[in-house]
């Protein structure tokens, strides 16, 4: 006997009360998430008198680049943008290299001191930075290296390799060692175990920690204000700390800067968030 | 191919010795079993074997070359893991080909040797998947894969059927076995599961804590077993043992064991009051009267028929009892049973160092 209604329910799958609540709460979550976003976006894209009208615009037809062009001719945004990429970039690629061999080590070899080690990179992370600023920049300074890159990197990767390396051994001790072992009767040397089979497995945990790392180092105001006194030197959140005035803030050129530091940070996580799914050691042991 | 030798082996953890003194001499071609139950050091041996461990003291020789201290890549021996221990971000075609890859093999040489194993293996239509697309038994033959493509002089296998299921795992032993009798390679096999020891090996070694109990044939180790540990830990359903004593009984030693008097063949070089453990397997009974001079009372309290035979537990002189008969045998829980123990297929033991009561001492 034909049941039409069953057929009708399959068709449209029936949303319990409790999901649609669910998704409600999301939704709302999201929007509050988003506002913020959507908020600077709109403000930088306004042209000046709009920015303190009451009641403040959603949507203007007004909508402009002005701000970005005044901001670009105020100030060496560009300069700060390439000055913040090189040392973020600077500091991912050298806090991985050394965090990935670091956490290979201790992971791999049997060391009586371990614990004590995976502790003490934890208690490094304790301690406050603004402790540090005092003789972080007597020690840069005294040898000549402020307004330089490689201080710069030098100094967030302190900062950033031991989480890095704490991060990576957790990724790699998911690894077994059986494939290592495997590696190695299949003649394969202790590197190209680690580069060949090893890396390319902890290939969502190395993902992760660089857009730590990245966004560690591209967010990062006191050591771009410390070690920085030339304003060509001048890293983004410092440049746009300056575009504070004493007397006047021009916020649309200020958001339009803010996005400018934005959109570096959703393309990092928007090439290595597809990498951050979990599981892809899955079907190395049994299961 | 390849002999392997194991010479006065030891090995330390920190500062526990967890073998001692193993020396093993394994023939070209010979599959040795290496059989005990966990923690006994086989798997240590074996990696020791693979150069995996480091020998503490004593010598490992592969073909006569002395392999201390030499690395892994450069033993030349493959081994197949328990996990299997693919590499789950390569092909089945890339994982066997892993080897020949770091050997700097040319491409076509690669292929073609795949190929070969994958044939020999049944692994054809399975080249280009992943390992997490594989059920467990192709896995498992994708991890021998790896192993014979590299046409090694010894294959390790640590315990590598232990991750499948009972039939799969019975399938596989053959096919292991079968692979053997091709290839006709060296092969060292580390389990703990008696059976597979006994239906796949030429040649058993069987450990307990860090020593080398005794080595020999599966049917030697079946037929003689040098002690209590090897007698009971080979054969299933496992072997009983009753504690006694040697009465002679003018001149003949008769055992003693609660209300258990049994006639000892032809012995009687057995001294008087000797503490010894009489072992007989659950199969090497017959059903007898009361009246026979060997009948032995079996309080029965278990009854297990398995189709072809059925298992009938309980106690005899105080001690838990298994016997098995073909067929089913009419008795119920709670009745008395008569057996009498097959003389000539028993087994004595000294009661104090467990060790082998040896023919010659029991004519």
């Amino acid at each position: 006997m034909p049941r039409p209604s069953s057929r009708l329910a399959a068709a449209v799958p029936a949303v319990s009360p409790l999901a649609a609540l669910r998704y409600a709460l999301l939704l709302l979550a999201l929007a509050v998430m988003l506002f913020p976003l959507y908020w600077m976006i709109n403000t930088s894209l306004k042209p000046t008198p709009e920015v303190f009208l009451d009641p403040p615009t959603f949507f203007s037809e007004n909508w402009s680049f002005e701000a970005y062009g005044a901001l670009f001719e105020a100030r060496p945004i560009g300069r700060y943008f390439l000055n913040s990429l090189v040392v973020a970039s600077g500091t991912t690629v050298l806090c991985l290299a050394l965090a990935s061999f670091a956490a290979y080590g201790i992971t791999r070899f049997k060391m009586r001191i371990e614990p004590l080690v995976i502790i003490a990179l934890l208690f490094i992370k304790m301690l406050p930075e603004a402790l540090l600023v005092v003789p972080y920049f007597e020690l840069i300074s005294d040898v000549g290296m402020l307004d330089s890159y490689a201080a710069l990197i030098t100094v967030y990767s302190t900062f950033s390799l031991p989480l890095a390396t704490w991060m990576l051994i957790g990724f790699f001790r998911m690894i077994p060692k059986e494939l290592d072992e495997a590696a190695l009767m299949d003649g394969a040397t202790r590197l190209q175990t680690f580069l060949g089979v090893i890396l390319p497995l902890a290939r969502s945990g190395i993902a992760a920690v660089a857009m730590f790392t990245f966004l560690t180092a591209w967010n990062s105001f006191i050591w771009a204000l410390v070690l920085t006194t030339e304003p060509e030197m001048y890293l983004l959140p410092v440049g746009i700390a300056t575009l504070m005035g004493e007397y006047q803030v021009e916020w649309n050129e200020l958001m339009a800067a803010a996005v400018i530091a934005v959109v570096p940070v959703l393309v990092v996580f928007g090439i290595l968030e597809r990498h951050l799914i979990a599981g892809i050691t899955a079907g190395a042991v049994k299961g | 191919m390849a002999t392997v030798d194991i010479r006065n082996c030891h090995k330390f953890f920190d500062r526990v010795e967890v073998l001692h003194d193993v020396s093993i001499a394994i023939g070209d071609g010979e599959f040795v079993v290496l059989v005990g139950p966990s923690g006994c050091g086989k798997s240590t041996l074996l990696r020791m074997v693979a150069g995996l461990e480091e020998v503490s003291l004593g010598e490992v020789l592969i073909d006569g070359a002395l392999m201390n201290g030499v690395a892994p890549k450069d033993r030349n021996v493959a081994m197949v893991f328990q996990n299997y221990a693919l590499y789950p971000h390569k092909t089945v075609a890339e994982n066997m080909g892993f080897s020949l890859k770091l050997a700097k093999r040319p491409k076509a040489e690669i292929e073609r040797r795949v190929r070969e194993a994958a044939a020999i293996l049944d692994l054809e239509p399975y080249l280009d998947r992943h390992p997490k697309q594989l059920s467990g038994g192709q896995r498992q033959r994708v991890a021998m894969g790896r192993a014979i493509v590299r046409d090694p002089k010894v294959f390790l296998f640590d315990e590598p059927l232990s991750n499948l299921d009972a039939k799969l795992r019975v399938q596989m032993r053959a096919e292991v076995k079968s692979l053997h009798r091709r290839l006709g390679t060296t092969a060292i096999y580390v389990t703990h599961d008696q059976v597979e020891a006994m239906t796949m090996a030429d040649r058993i070694v069987v450990m307990r804590d860090g020593l080398v109990e005794q080595i020999g044939t599966p049917r030697e180790l079946y037929e003689a077993p040098g002690n209590v540990f090897v007698a009971g830990f080979i054969g299933s359903p496992a072997m009983n043992f009753i504690r006694g004593r040697v009465r002679l009984d003018a001149g003949r030693p008769v055992l003693e064991a609660a209300d258990i008097r049994l006639p000892l063949p032809g012995s009687d070089s057995l001294a008087d009051g000797r503490e010894v453990l009489f072992g007989v397997r659950p199969r090497h009974f017959s059903i007898c009267g009361p009246e026979d001079p060997a009948a032995c009372r079996l309080d029965v309290e278990v009854v297990e028929p398995t189709g072809d035979e059925t298992e009938i537990s309980g106690r005899m002189a105080g001690v838990w009892i298994s016997v098995a008969f073909p067929g089913e045998p009419r008795v119920r829980p709670g009745e008395e049973l008569h057996v009498a123990p097959l003389l000539d297929r028993s087994h004595l033991f000294d009661a104090e160092t467990t060790q082998r009561i040896s023919s010659e001492e029991r004519p």
